[in-house]
């Protein structure tokens, strides 16, 4: 299961089948006006029917506070219920790797006061999760040394793994595709001279439909204005010029911080891994061309060629790796 | 048991993925400065010369390696340069290296003949690739450890 800021992602084996569930990590209340008990909606209906009120718990990736804490707990029951995961189950979650002490226990009773998982669990880096699949059709990567990057909503998260052990893990919150989602509602404001106000869920909307770096082209959207009638406008450099930003930046932060520590503290991984595959994973990853465009950014950057690889679906990728090893965790029960 | 993904067992994960335990040699540390690839080369020659002026007082002559030394160190270091070896580009690139190593005069054919043996004792990787500078320069640190340990 990976707990992501913006989706959670669950595989599932079920008779014989590997399902997968993929839904908004938000929820929302409202009192039901027959009985006056408090109603909980969670997911992409919450977000559509309560857009006003619909909580994003995970917004920085743990639950930060109490309130968060209590929110990410009904999320997580009414997921649960919803899904109808097993009680008897091994459950291992795909979780950023954030310093945030407060947060991670709070994560913590919410993982811990679920009723699934009563087999086993185990949690894991998303980076080490996502890269998984990306490097082969098993856990292939365990006994590789190699880096992964992880290109997530809330945090750009990289790390050099050597036979599964984690060497110099990175993180920052400089460089996320939720700043890249505040960039494109300023820009398409800008780009339509003000006559245009996204709010950040259309501007993800935006990105996650339309932007490419193979085929982009400028699209048409329609809003309703506040005195009647509509307006309609084009979307065209105010989508893809945050994104190019987005990895130039990406890029700045892996050469010249991750990659420092790591040769610095690492040699021989370094070496290694450099010359190998290097696995990017999370939301961002799932732009048509991001791979090639951060190969060759990267790549001159560093001034030596570079190979990046991702899994078929970047998005369901530390799902995916983490469903592999609970397969392997209940081989062994 | 915690949730922190920070401290999850390495151990535990290479037994699921059948994988055996590698031999871990932890690597000095420098400070912070310079661009990545910079700073290792940096610390590489850094090494380098320290272990030339050292060796220097001897009379520093090819081929630098010319015999394995026999102590848990000096094994250690050997088996960490093979694993890397491995690593880098398979059984048959690996063997490639060496011979250019003899070739060079870093190593006697004899180490070359040993090492080769040693190098089939390790799985193929799955991702191999050719050698490059970097990789000669770090096997060239190696056989300098290597050979102020003789």
């Amino acid at each position: 299961m990976k707990l992501g800021s913006t989706r959670t992602v669950i595989q599932i084996e079920r008779n014989g089948e590997i399902e997968t569930i993929r839904t908004l990590t938000c929820l929302a209340t409202y009192e039901d006006p027959i009985t006056g008990s408090e109603r909980v909606l969670y997911g992409e209906q919450a977000a559509q029917e309560y857009p006003d009120s619909v909580e994003f718990m995970l917004r920085s990736g743990l639950p930060e506070d109490d309130a968060r804490a209590e929110l990410a707990k009904k999320f997580f029951n009414e997921l649960i219920t919803a899904q109808n995961i097993p009680e008897d189950s091994v459950v291992v979650y795909a979780i950023p790797t954030i310093d945030n002490e407060a947060g991670l226990k709070n994560l913590s009773d919410v993982i811990e006061g679920s009723p699934i998982g009563e087999a086993t669990i185990r949690s894991f880096p998303e980076s080490l999760c996502g890269s998984i699949p990306a490097m082969g059709d098993e856990l292939e990567a365990i006994d590789e040394v190699f880096v992964s990057i992880n290109m997530g909503s809330t945090n750009l998260e990289a790390c050099a793994y050597r036979h599964g052990e984690q060497l110099a893990p990175f993180s920052t919150g400089a460089v996320t595709g939720t700043e890249v989602d505040r960039r494109i509602a300023n820009a398409v404001e800008e780009e339509t001279q003000g006559r245009v106000n996204i709010d950040r869920t259309t501007a993800r909307e935006y990105k996650e439909e339309h932007a490419s770096f193979v085929d982009f082209e400028p699209f048409t959207d329609i809003i309703q204005q506040p005195g009647g009638g509509s307006h309609e406008f084009t979307v065209n450099r105010g989508l893809m010029d945050p994104v190019d930003e987005y990895v130039d930046e990406a890029v700045d932060e892996i050469a010249n911080n991750f990659l420092s520590e790591l040769a610095n503290t690492h040699m021989k991984p370094y070496q290694l891994a450099l010359g190998k595959p290097i696995a990017l994973t999370g939301g961002m990853a799932c732009i048509p061309g991001i791979t090639d465009v951060f190969e060759e950014r990267l790549s001159e950057e560093l001034s030596r060629d570079i190979s990046v690889v991702s899994a078929k679906r970047p998005d369901l990728a530390a799902a995916e790796g983490a469903h592999r090893i609970a397969e392997r965790l209940a081989d062994n029960l | 048991m915690g949730v922190n993904p920070r401290e999850y067992d390495p151990t535990e994960l290479r037994s699921l993925a059948g994988i055996a335990e590698p031999e871990v040699r932890s690597t000095a540390t420098v400070k912070k400065s310079l661009t990545a690839e910079e700073s290792v080369r940096a610390q590489q020659f850094k090494e380098l010369l320290a272990l030339r002026t050292k060796k220097a007082a001897d009379g520093l002559e090819r081929p630098y390696l010319r015999t394995i030394p026999d102590t848990d160190l000096g094994r250690r270091l050997l088996y960490d340069w093979v694993e890397f070896l491995t690593l880098v580009g398979g059984h048959a690139e690996a063997r490639t290296a060496l011979r250019y190593y003899k070739q060079l005069g870093w190593i006697t054919p004899a180490i070359q003949h040993t090492i080769s043996g040693e190098v089939g004792s390790l799985p193929e990787p799955v991702h191999a690739r050719s050698f490059e500078i970097g990789d000669h320069r770090l096997s060239l640190l190696y056989i300098a450890t290597l050979a102020s340990l003789s």
